[in-house]
């Protein structure tokens, strides 16, 4: 007990603590509702066209895959970071089918705009109207548009033409064959228009500062209209990194405005982040950190931007904690199997701290979440399925403090590393963490109906594997009686705390809905499969209270409440009505009605399994 | 019971929210092809005699079963609550354009044939009237007719008009009612009534439609009186009138994604006035009546706010259930504690 205490005292003081470097990965920018750093943005954009939160070949992180798209973006169309995910979407876009089926920005931008009017008719197409492959490449051609707006996001922060006419050179303050900006070109634009009147030489020298004007004018405004090439929809108007009163802007975005708005301090954050771009191309570390720190230091003062917890998002996407759970998760099911094969009280404790470490890095993944959206730890589905998996853990591990057999430890893995598994699915539908709708932007009803049913899914989930180890344990059949008592006794406490919590859950969302819609009980898909849940586990405990069912029946009960469950939770979102019915995909329906099929085999194969056996050992 | 209810909850997605709650929760019997089965309502009411008569079993009048007794109590009390709701209660909405004020209710599935005169001495007919008996008496200040109900529509679609008819009158004459299937949110529906007006003039008498969503509606005119007739959501007057003041929408920053709604209103019950700001999980509650922020809509320059209003004499029930529920179970759980401590020394 004393170690994890211990562990978890760490993580969270780990959690709590920053690091004191500020890069590139941490500017703050506001997208799908929130401030968020870069780093989120650049994950969930390569998630989205990659479908891996990190470059494989070479091994970099979406950060700097990012920042060397949009300073180098050259090389960035010929890389290949396109996934096309089937031979019909690489046929139309004349394209050989290649393994991998990564293909590079150029390759898919040739194969579109031969057939461009097309891909805009079927861009413009609703969604529901278009088929799976339509789907697939509409979305292709929206990511393409949106990677030509990201490599072009910056380009007014470029250096990208050199003066050397001495008055210019002089009344811009700067060296002779200094490179400057569209962004540096525009804020001293009304220096630049007053040059031929100061300027006081031949008339030959007035004509060549005239041309050497019309020149840099003539580039800038050619740089202007070049950035809308190849990039229909996005206006390079991403990247909304530059804070304002209301809507983030993008740095085109802040310069196509009327210049008279532009404030100080985002000159000043352009000014900056031209300088770091700079700095990055010429690998000057030092001075990118310098940079960098101006940077915080020009947004410190902004209200909507705290910067720890910007911190915090990156370095919790950086820090895979779910990763490094299911993997002890999954070590410790290995070392407890091989424990019992060997006999081995040492590996039982071993196991048993490998779950608890398990349990600290996703607590820990939990705690920043919470801490990152300052709300309750359930508010999608995707997080609920983190959640369940914590709380069906954490049951476990209070289990085997009681029982201290390994038994625990088996439900603890399975029911945290399975559910991993679910979430991993729902992690690359893109950014899970999500602003809210208004109805349920509500912290107090989150923390209380959400997460009391969450615990009760939880609870519920262990039980059930509880029920599958007790169908388990009659079938190898080398326990003693008092043994299987002592599971029974267990089972029926387990779906007692699960009644309690999913009942509790349940009235709790009664009373949720009664404050907010004015009716305690609407027959929701949802709220009726919560229903479901408690009666199914009503009628077992009453059936075993009476003695109507014996122990074997019970476990058989507490599978088919696995059933229940994996219908609550993700089977009536599939209904696509209700108040309820967020986190649908297509994919989960197949893997739903798997799962189904095989609890159902489970539960009826192996009960008649057991009978037989039981006859046949008696004879 | 389990049976019902996931029966009803798979078959939402073809019928919508209101049918299967029709069919199965808030009937009495379910016809499952040709086998009845016991439905909600039926279930419930077995469930809460079967709860009261466990109360007359002796071996249950004991110290230890004191906590289970409580909790059974307590979803006796849940059950009851659900029926006082079933029978007592009433939902419906209030939609007013900001600046405006409103006095009733409008219901959520119901219609009503209203005939609206300039003197605003108006006469309605409810659906059930419109339904049972289908020859209706307009009876008004000197003018009297018969209005015969031919048809009514749960929902309908209007189409140019094919079939020629003679006898048809107002925007009917230009087109027919084709009767669609209802749909999934039952709000969508376009109800239609088609009915015959005679005892008036040549003119006047004929065949008349309405519908829920119509551009035009009908008009009448009778010695320099002028009827207009809708089919609209019944009304009910509530003894107290609202005032939209401001209807408010917050957006997550650059997003479409809401982050609040609220509508600022003024309350007014006989002399009395006061300010209150409805939003999201945040109702107003005023005497039985409760209003509720639900939806909006914007036109133009002008918006509206929809408020949510029920009227529940049983809402108390399930805190009060949940209360006594929760103290049986920790009572029961603390007293197995203490029993078996006590029994292990």
């Amino acid at each position: 007990m004393q170690k994890f205490i211990f562990l978890t005292l760490l993580f969270i003081f780990q959690s709590l603590s920053y690091s004191s470097t500020f890069y590139f990965e941490n500017i703050p920018i506001q997208d799908a509702g929130r401030v968020k750093p870069i780093d989120t943005y650049a994950e969930k954009t390569l998630l989205s066209i990659y479908e891996r939160r990190g470059l494989k070949d070479p091994k970099i992180s979406a950060s700097d895959w990012l920042i060397e798209s949009i300073v180098n973006p050259d090389a960035a169309y010929s890389k290949n970071i396109f996934k096309i995910k089937s031979k019909d979407i690489a046929n139309a876009l004349d394209l050989d089918w290649r393994d991998p089926h990564y293909y590079s920005y150029s390759e898919i931008s040739n194969g579109i705009n031969s057939n461009i009017d097309y891909f805009i008719k079927l861009y413009l197409l609703p969604d529901d109207q278009k088929t799976v492959v339509e789907k697939q490449l509409s979305n292709l051609f929206s990511n393409i548009g949106l990677f030509k707006s990201i490599t072009n996001s910056f380009t007014c922060l470029d250096k990208s033409i050199a003066v050397y006419h001495p008055e210019i050179v002089k009344q811009l303050g700067i060296k002779s064959g200094d490179q400057i900006s569209y962004a540096f070109y525009l804020f001293n634009k009304k220096t630049l228009d007053s040059v031929t009147g100061l300027s006081k030489g031949s008339k030959l020298y007035q004509k060549t500062l005239e041309d050497s004007l019309l020149k840099i004018t003539g580039h800038f405004n050619n740089l202007k209209q070049n950035k809308l090439m190849g990039d229909p929809f996005y206006k390079n108007y991403n990247l909304k990194i530059i804070p304002t009163n209301d809507v983030w802007v993008s740095p085109w975005e802040l310069l196509d405005n009327d210049l008279n708005d532009i404030t100080n301090n985002q000159k000043q954050l352009l000014i900056i982040l031209e300088e770091y771009l700079n700095h990055y191309r010429n690998n000057d570390i030092e001075n990118m950190k310098l940079s960098a720190s101006s940077y915080l230091k020009a947004i410190s003062n902004i209200d909507d931007i705290n910067i720890d917890n910007i911190k915090r998002e990156t370095r919790y996407n950086q820090s895979d904690s779910f990763y490094y759970s299911i993997v002890m998760y999954i070590v410790a099911f290995l070392v407890l199997g091989i424990s019992w094969i060997l006999n081995s009280k040492h590996l039982v404790k071993l196991a048993f701290l490998l779950i608890i470490i398990g349990f600290g890095y996703h607590g820990y993944g939990l705690l920043n979440r919470m801490l990152i959206m300052q709300r309750p730890p359930v508010t999608t589905l995707y997080e609920s399925i983190l959640f369940v998996g914590f709380i069906g853990v954490l049951f476990s591990i209070i289990f085997e403090r009681f029982r201290k057999d390994g038994v625990g430890i088996l439900l603890a893995s399975v029911v945290g590393a399975s559910l991993h598994f679910v979430g991993f699915g729902y992690e690359n539908d893109g950014e899970t963490l999500g602003v809210l709708v208004a109805v349920l932007n509500s912290n107090f009803w989150l923390a209380t109906h959400v997460t009391t049913i969450s615990i009760g899914y939880g609870a519920t989930a262990v039980a059930s594997v509880m029920g599958h180890v007790y169908y388990l344990v009659r079938l190898i059949n080398t326990s003693s009686k008092s043994y299987l008592r002592d599971l029974t006794k267990n089972m029926v406490m387990l779906n007692l705390i699960a009644l309690f919590f999913m009942l509790f859950g349940t009235i709790l969302g009664g009373i949720w809905a009664d404050q907010s819609w004015g009716r305690f009980w609407g027959w929701d898909p949802k709220e009726n499969a919560a229903l479901l849940i408690v009666m199914w586990q009503i009628l077992i405990i009453h059936l075993r209270i009476s003695g109507l069912i014996k122990p074997l029946e019970f476990a058989f009960g507490m599978i088919i409440s696995n059933i229940f469950l994996a219908f609550g939770w993700f089977g009536v979102n599939l209904l696509g009505v209700g108040l309820h019915s967020y986190g649908f995909t297509d994919s989960i329906a197949t893997n739903l009605a798997l799962f189904i099929l095989f609890e159902l085999w489970f539960a009826i194969g192996i009960y008649f399994l057991i009978k037989d056996t039981d006859a046949s050992r008696k004879n | 019971m389990i049976i019902i209810v996931f029966l009803g909850t798979i078959y939402q997605g073809d019928l919508g929210l209101y049918m299967t709650q029709k069919i199965y929760f808030s009937s009495w019997v379910y016809w499952f092809y040709f086998i009845p089965l016991p439905a909600g309502r039926l279930l419930m009411l077995v469930m809460s005699i079967n709860l009261l008569a466990l109360s007359f079993r002796k071996s249950l009048w004991q110290f230890k079963k004191l906590g289970i007794l409580i909790v059974h109590f307590g979803a006796l009390l849940l059950l009851l609550g659900g029926g006082i709701t079933a029978y007592f209660s009433y939902e419906g909405r209030m939609t007013i354009k900001e600046g405006d004020s409103s006095n009733y209710i409008e219901d959520y599935y119901i219609k009503e044939l209203a005939f609206i005169s300039q003197s605003e001495k108006n006469i309605i007919f409810a659906q059930d009237e419109l339904f049972k008996s289908n020859e209706l008496q307009y009876n008004n200040e000197n003018i009297n007719f018969d209005i015969k109900v031919l048809s009514f529509l749960a929902n309908s679609k209007p189409i140019n008009r094919i079939e020629n008819c003679s006898e048809c009158r107002g925007p009917f004459q230009s087109y027919q009612l084709v009767e669609l299937k209802p749909q999934k949110e039952y709000e969508q529906n376009n109800a239609a009534a088609i009915y015959e007006i005679s005892g008036i003039s040549d003119s006047i008498d004929g065949v008349y439609a309405s519908m829920v969503f119509e551009q035009k509606n009908n008009l009448i005119n009778i010695d320099n009186e002028q009827l207009s007739i809708k089919l609209r959501p019944k009304r009910t007057q509530v003894p107290l009138e609202i005032t939209l003041i401001d209807f408010k929408e917050v957006l997550h920053p650059g997003t479409n994604i809401a982050k609040s709604y609220s509508s600022d209103v003024t309350l007014n019950t006989d002399d009395l006035k006061r300010n209150v700001l409805i939003s999201m999980n945040e109702p107003l509650r005023h005497r039985e009546y409760t209003f509720f922020q639900s939806a909006f809509n914007r036109s133009g320059q002008t918006e509206s706010s929809t408020l949510a209003v029920v009227k529940n004499y049983g809402r108390l029930f399930p805190y009060i259930s949940s209360i006594v529920m929760c103290i049986g179970l920790l009572l029961h759980l603390s007293m197995m504690t203490i029993y078996r401590v006590s029994k292990r020394r």
